[in-house]
């Protein structure tokens, strides 16, 4: 699929085009101006020549007089290295001056003065021409007078003119990119500055988006508003559907659970019991699955709704200990917490979340631990981070491929023998990465295993 | 012990109302806030049992009126909701524990138990056979020679015996009831704690006999004056 073109580039390719033909007109336009200002500027002073030089023209009986007003010569002579050149005709024949200087063919009737362009022995030349009829002892003559010069100055101002305009046509091009590009920022900057209000946002932070908007991006807001409150809706559907999933699970359940076990304590043949075993078994094997995928959902809806506050960790710790000795106690084994740096520790985190993470943590823990044991609960303090061990005596991990133990629905190699549905770790690594932390399971360095749940603390 | 078990499904209330009467305690059932309430003004009960979700009401508010009136019975909520925040908000308004569903039996019995111990054991009766004397709720033996502190498994072990004198338990029906079903438990697991027993009753006139190949029971001798 091809990739889209950002708003940036497509506000700024028309307006850098722009820019350089701009500039690029700019550039000729003063190139063309100034060349037509210095042939202005020759033709005017070799309009002068030839008209000076027609005015001291003089006929007598059969002569005619020419005084070549050498001062207009010398200023024409005098502007850069220019050369002039003069031709004189008289009734169509050469007179004097330069004979190999084309003139230029002019009708009778021509009594203004003609410029025109020529190459004269290989150099350019601009050359004025005028021509007019006197009339001597009752016959008409026609004296036609020429005057020509190189082009260097001209071109010399040409040059520095170009470079100039060049010059000048670079910064304005530079000038129009910035401003093209401050122009683009500018416009970008509500959008940027609404993406950025979004995304500044927590993750459970549901409002409707507010504040001062351009028109042009109301649309979007509005349907920004409209996804927001859609969203709401559908998890308070997915609490409620949770709510009542839960209920209408564990419910029956607790009823199957609690009647098997009636029925076991009551049976007396070893047949009934035998199938009461396995009743009990798949019950317990159902109970553990729903109850880890009711708190998966939990741990996926609060992710989206998440209730971050100031917690101490040491009180939500002990909590979840107490809470679980009584399950522990049936194994005769004790949850003993310590926290190895005295003082008190919080951290910002869902309360719920991290309840689900050190119950799992803990519960992993009594289910693989022998009768008789302690299970510890440390809290150790490391610079910015806190990190949750939880070590029991266990089988532990040693021989066993780690490798996505930590995904959904994957188990240990060594745990066949004890029910479990493959949850619990997978919702523990989920709630770190809402929390910001980390988990690793090790083995502990004597027997059993070593779960780390690492915290940012506040 | 005196169990109000309060919940709206009659079958799992009578299968919990079972148990209890089966472990030699007292229980009354109330399906409906309305008969919870009228229970809890008319008897005393050392215990509550308390569903959140009921017919006519939630557990939420039947429990805040409770300490409203000054009603102390101490109350486990039997919750099915896996939310925290829910069981948090249950312990702030007056409960002293919460289990969620589906739960072992001798979990819960646990709990009611540790509930029991925290106000002062109200109701909780000792059992006492020839000299020696059980407290379930402080898991103490009391034997002429030595008091002794139990594990669970002891008094739980105990506890069955003591409740039923005379009465042969095969060691399938004892590793039954003290150990959860996904447990792997060898035979001779069972021998162990009772060894522990027996080690513990030396001197006193109950012991626990051996009934090779059937089972055990918990019988009195009499002592050589």
């Amino acid at each position: 699929m091809r990739k889209p073109i950002s708003l940036r580039w497509r506000l700024l390719v028309p307006l850098i085009i722009t820019a350089i033909i701009t500039s690029a007109l700019l550039y000729f336009t003063m190139r063309q101006v100034t060349k037509q200002a210095v042939q202005a500027t020759q033709e005017a002073l070799l309009e002068k020549a030839v008209t000076s030089i027609l005015e001291q023209t003089r006929f007598t009986e059969n002569n005619v007089e020419i005084d070549l007003p050498y001062n207009i010569f010398t200023m024409l002579g005098a502007i850069s290295e220019d050369k002039v050149y003069y031709r004189v005709d008289l009734d169509g024949l050469f007179l004097t001056g330069y004979e190999d200087l084309r003139l230029k063919n002019l009708t009778v009737d021509n009594e203004y003065i003609f410029f025109s362009s020529t190459i004269f022995r290989g150099v350019k030349l601009r050359q004025a021409t005028v021509q007019q009829l006197f009339l001597v002892n009752g016959k008409s003559r026609l004296i036609q007078i020429t005057v020509a010069q190189t082009q260097l100055f001209q071109e010399a101002i040409l040059r520095d003119m170009s470079r100039n305009a060049g010059v000048i046509g670079i910064s304005f091009f530079g000038f129009a990119l910035l401003v093209a590009l401050l122009a683009t920022r500018s416009f970008l900057r509500p959008i940027n500055s609404l993406a950025g209000t979004v995304s500044r946002r927590g993750a459970h932070d549901l409002r409707p988006v507010k504040g001062p908007t351009p028109p042009e991006l109301m649309p979007l807001v509005l349907s920004l508003n409209g996804f927001i409150s859609r969203l709401t809706g559908t998890l308070r559907q997915t609490e409620t559907f949770i709510a009542e999933a839960a209920h209408h699970i564990r419910t029956p359940l607790s009823l199957v659970k609690s009647e098997s076990q009636l029925a076991l304590r009551k049976s007396k043949s070893s047949e009934n019991r035998k199938h009461l075993h396995n009743i009990i078994e798949s019950v317990d094997m159902s109970i553990r699955s729903a109850g880890q995928l009711l708190d998966h959902a939990l741990v996926l809806y609060r992710s989206e709704k998440i209730d971050e506050k100031r917690l101490d960790l040491a009180v939500v710790v002990q909590h979840v200990a107490d809470n679980l000795q009584p399950a522990a106690d049936l194994k005769d084994i004790i949850i003993k917490t310590e926290i190895i740096n005295n003082g008190d520790i919080f951290v910002m985190a869902d309360r719920v979340l991290l309840e689900v993470a050190l119950r799992n943590m803990l519960d992993n823990a009594i289910k693989y631990s022998n009768p008789d044991q302690l299970i510890f609960v440390k809290m150790v303090l490391d610079q910015n981070f806190v990190r949750i061990i939880v070590l029991d005596n266990g089988r532990g991990i040693k021989g066993v491929k780690t490798k996505g133990i930590h995904k959904r629905f994957k188990r240990g190699s060594n745990v066949d023998d004890v029910i479990g549905s493959g949850l619990g770790l997978a919702i523990i690594s989920e709630i770190c990465i809402i929390l910001g932390g980390s988990f690793i399971l090790k083995n502990n360095k004597g027997v059993g295993a070593c779960a780390i749940l690492q915290l940012p603390v506040c | 012990m005196k169990i109000l078990i309060v919940e709206d499904t009659k079958k799992l209330a009578q299968s919990l109302a079972d148990h209890f009467d089966l472990a030699g305690h007292s229980s009354s059932i109330a399906g409906t806030v309305e008969a919870a309430n009228e229970l809890v003004l008319l008897t005393h009960y050392d215990i509550m049992l308390l569903d959140i979700m009921l017919p006519d009401g939630n557990g939420h508010t039947f429990l805040r009126s409770l300490r409203l009136q000054k009603i102390a019975v101490p109350v486990i909520v039997m919750t099915a909701r896996s939310e925290i925040s829910d069981r948090i908000d249950l312990l702030d308004i007056g409960a002293d524990d919460y289990i969620i569903k589906p739960f072992d039996i001798a979990e819960l019995e646990a709990r009611c138990r540790a509930v029991l111990r925290r106000h002062g054991g109200g109701g909780y009766t000792n059992i006492m056979l020839g000299n020696i004397e059980l407290s379930p709720l402080t898991a103490e033996l009391r034997t002429p020679a030595e008091n002794f502190k139990l594990r669970n498994r002891e008094l739980r072990l105990l506890e069955i015996f003591m409740n039923a004198p005379n009465i042969l338990f095969t060691k399938e029906q004892l590793t039954d009831r003290l150990f959860n079903i996904s447990e792997s438990v060898n035979e001779n697991t069972i021998e162990v704690y009772i060894a522990r027993i027996r080690k513990k009753l030396i001197g006193c006139n109950m012991r626990i006999e051996t009934l090779r190949g059937i089972g055990y029971r918990l019988t009195e001798t009499f002592l050589p004056k």
